[in-house]
């Protein structure tokens, strides 16, 4: 397959962009990716779960080709929470398969305009309508059910699970980008309202505004541009949407599947990776993570946690940008996440972990129905 | 021979005890106690309507019967609490029974005694061979006014009957007395029934229950002591229990379908979850008399013989008894949230 | 949401979903209590939602009764509730729900 490699970035921060519309946030972190690249795309795909619930609006490829001034194909993807990263693969694979050198992943929500309880209603859409949205289950009350089996096959207590926000917080502290500034405590996260046992508000993502947006080049072009971040792999698998027709609640399939691919296809292992932009939609996705991902034994993934190897100065840091905890717009994430790491490959990161070579990106649909995972690599 | 082939009761979990509704109201719950002989009262979740508890006791009445639900050609749900005034019930609990579609149907309503009317109708379609069983079902989430003495006892339950050959007690006669008297009424659109006080006891629920059970005896040449048990409908504990002293029938034969006391007053439902509980005891060879009452007004009295094969069918489903002791207390806050008496 | 009070989607869900209430009884895999309910629960929250093990398959449902009878491992039973109300006006959705035995 041809090389690859991320051109250019931009992002909105994430936050209640009460001013700005779905338009204006597509804007402006389209237009700072294109003057990041200074090549434009000959292809933009649209990652975004639900502008049709949110804002009415469908049809995306052409509105965001429209906003940024560019008269190019332009196709809306969409794959739950995991659009933005689908909308990656997609220009990867438009660029793999030569028709094209460069393309553009833009991915944006705007999820505010709807009162919470509407916009619970319409995040439910990303779970399997039919069997769980129908007897009342909210997203939050899907990976509820996975924490409790987890909590109660592996032992984890509740303090244990809090430690992932509690570490994300304190990341994204210094983030510029991200929704929240602020530290909290384990005894914050257990003193937070439940949202459904066993999971705590902040144990959740917040409801966010944002966009963000990559261009990528073929070799030929991307050794024009200022430091490319080659992509070493972009690999994607699925499993049943509703989560009791998975093999085990407390593994996603689709991240174990998803993942060999990617280490296979870059032929690396997980001791080679040196940070992970993970999505931690609720703190127990963090934490399945680190065993689908290979990084632990499943069942072992809270010793990561506990001896401090997930944190920075840690061997594998997750979420150095502060996570989805610190802002998921739906559509966006998958590709903040891969802002985050191509910042960290650049070395101009606000977290920079020391001599950053290789990271990784793992961008969920739905409760683990759709999973990308994603490698990259700095070009030093 | 033709009768119930099989029967089926449901009560919901949550009570209410007299002495909270009497606190809330600044009542003397001892007075209230003594003069209602009624101690709690079921309440149904919020999940729960004349629907719901259709299912589950039409379900249970099935299992009793031991046949295929699609050799029942009619079904008749009464109630007093139908979730619409237009739609019927009994479609909703005919699909979930798996009766339909080859069936006749349709609601009923005579206040509480729509259940035993819905009996008789079954009687005559089996009898005249139009249908080889019927499925006849009380029901109701009766409301009480707050403050008012119906909301001591308006309760929530179902019993339903499968009618039919086979039976477990055969019907051997019935009676029914009615007349237009406005004892007790609700007009469209309004939340909570409205009552003649007094007027609800002699020219009413006395009048009928007399005269049906008198007309029961006369019919069938039968004494109250040729009877082992005796159900009246129980608006109260006192208005049954002075029912049978001016019949003659003696008190004990009263006590086991007297569960009033327990569940409260579950309208549609009520005296035939009292026949419920006399049928989960009964034996072979033993004599029922039931009167119901239904205010607007009228009473429909039945003569039944238990069969030998009560014995086997009985346990197919849970007994009333069952339903009874599953409790959990609520208090007067969470009672009106559930019964929506909050105005939203 | 519009697709909430569509009568064609709902009597046919219906048709499948009234047949669980013959199943037999089951086992929670796993529960969790739903406290921030979306639109049209509200009034039902706080309520247990369940994975449960009945018969060859899992299903996801509510879980009636008091909420500290729900434990993962619990045997439940099958019954019949309303599942939505559709306001004062509209048609009334009825499914099965799990209650512990």
């Amino acid at each position: 397959m041809r090389k690859i490699a991320v051109v250019g970035i931009g992002q909105t921060k994430s936050g209640e962009h009460w001013g700005s519309s779905l338009r204006d946030l597509a804007k402006e972190a389209g237009k700072a990716a294109l003057q990041d690249a200074g090549l434009n795309p000959q292809a933009l795909f649209v990652g975004n779960m639900s502008a049709g619930r949110f804002a009415g609006q469908e049809h995306l490829g052409a509105l965001v080709a429209d906003t940024l001034g560019l008269r190019v194909p332009s196709t809306r993807v969409e794959g739950a929470c995991a659009s933005g990263a689908l909308a990656f693969r997609k220009a990867c694979l438009a660029i793999a398969s030569g028709r094209y050198d460069v393309a553009m992943a833009l991915g944006v929500e705007k999820m505010t305009d709807l009162p919470t309880e509407e916009a619970v209603t319409s995040l439910m859409a990303a779970g399997d309508q039919e069997q769980e949205a129908s007897v009342g289950l909210t997203f939050s009350g899907v990976f509820a059910l996975i924490a409790n089996l987890y909590m109660n096959r592996y032992k984890l207590s509740r303090e244990e699970l809090a430690l992932i926000p509690v570490k994300n917080h304190k990341n994204g502290v210094n983030n510029p980008y991200a929704q929240f500034n602020f530290e909290v405590t384990v005894d914050d996260v257990l003193k937070s309202p439940l949202i459904a046992d066993p999971l705590r508000l902040l144990d959740c993502s917040p409801i966010s505004d944002g966009s963000a947006a990559v261009v990528l080049a073929s070799e030929a072009f991307a050794r024009q541009c200022k430091d490319p971040v080659w992509v070493l792999a972009s690999e994607q698998a699925t499993d049943a949407l509703a989560l009791q027709n998975r093999k085990d609640l407390c593994t996603l399939g689709s991240v174990v599947q998803a993942s060999k691919e990617a280490y296979a296809r870059a032929g690396l292992a997980p001791k080679d990776i040196d940070l992970v932009e993970a999505h931690d939609c609720f703190s127990i996705a963090e934490l399945l993570a680190y065993e689908d991902l290979g990084f632990s034994e499943k069942g072992w993934g809270k010793e990561l946690l506990i001896s401090g190897e997930v944190c920075i100065g840690g061997s594998i840091p997750f979420n150095p940008s502060g996570g989805l905890k610190l802002g998921h717009p739906v559509g966006a994430t998958g590709i903040k996440q891969i802002n985050e790491v191509v910042k960290q490959l650049r070395g101009c990161a606000a977290n920079q972990i020391r001599g950053a070579r290789t990271g990784m990106t793992q961008n969920l649909g739905g409760s683990g129905a759709t999973a990308v995972v994603s490698i990259f690599r700095g070009d030093a | 021979m033709i009768g119930i082939a099989g029967y089926g009761s449901y009560v919901p979990r949550y009570r209410i005890k007299a002495e909270e509704i009497a606190r809330v109201w600044g009542q003397d719950p001892e007075n209230i106690k003594n003069s209602l002989v009624i101690e709690e009262k079921s309440v149904p979740d919020i999940d729960e309507d004349t629907i719901t508890m259709s299912v589950e006791s039409g379900k249970n009445a099935i299992a009793r019967a031991k046949i295929d639900p699609q050799a029942i050609g009619a079904l008749f749900v009464g109630s007093e609490s139908h979730p619409y005034v237009v739609k019927p019930s009994g479609t909703v609990v005919a699909e979930a029974l798996n009766i339909t579609p080859e069936l006749m149907l349709a609601d009923f309503e005579f206040a509480c005694k729509a259940g035993t009317a819905a009996i008789q109708c079954c009687l005559g379609l089996v009898k005249s061979g139009m249908v080889e069983y019927g499925l006849a079902i009380g029901s109701d989430t009766a409301q009480g006014k707050p403050g008012d003495a119906l909301e001591y006892t308006a309760a929530a339950g179902s019993a339903a009957f499968v009618i039919g050959k086979n039976p477990l007690a055969t019907i051997d006669e019935t009676y029914s007395y009615t007349t237009d008297t406005p004892d007790f009424w609700r007009r469209e659109g309004e939340s909570y029934p409205r009552h003649g006080a007094r007027f609800t006891g002699e020219p009413a629920y006395f009048r009928h229950v007399i005269a049906a059970t008198g007309g029961l005896l006369n019919k069938t040449g039968m004494e109250p002591k040729d009877f082992d048990y005796v159900v009246f409908h129980m608006p109260n504990g006192k208005f049954p229990l002075a029912a049978a002293k001016k019949l003659g029938f003696a008190k004990e034969k009263l006590m086991q379908g007297l569960i009033v006391k327990a569940i409260g007053n579950t309208y549609s439902a009520c005296s035939l979850l009292g026949l419920c509980s006399v049928l989960d005891v009964a034996k072979p060879g033993q004599r029922i008399l039931l009167t119901s009452f239904g205010s607007g007004a009228g009473s429909d009295s039945f003569a039944l013989t238990v069969k030998e094969c009560i014995e086997e069918k009985r346990g197919l489903a849970p007994l009333l008894q069952a339903y009874v002791e599953k409790k959990s207390y609520i208090d007067y806050a969470n009672y009106v949230r559930l019964r929506k008496k909050l105005k939203m | 949401m519009p697709h909430r009070s569509s009568v064609p989607l709902k009597w046919r869900q219906s048709r499948r979903n009234y047949q669980k209430i013959h199943a037999g009884t089951g086992t929670i895999l796993s529960f969790t209590i739903i406290r921030t309910a979306p639109a049209g629960f509200g009034s039902c929250a706080p309520y247990a939602v369940a994975v449960i093990a009945v018969g060859n398959e899992n299903v996801t449902a509510q879980v009636v009764g008091p909420l500290e009878k729900v434990r993962i491992g619990a045997e439940v039973m099958p019954v019949f509730r309303k599942m939505f109300e559709n306001g004062a006006s509209g048609v009334i959705e009825y499914a099965t729900k799990f209650e512990v035995l």
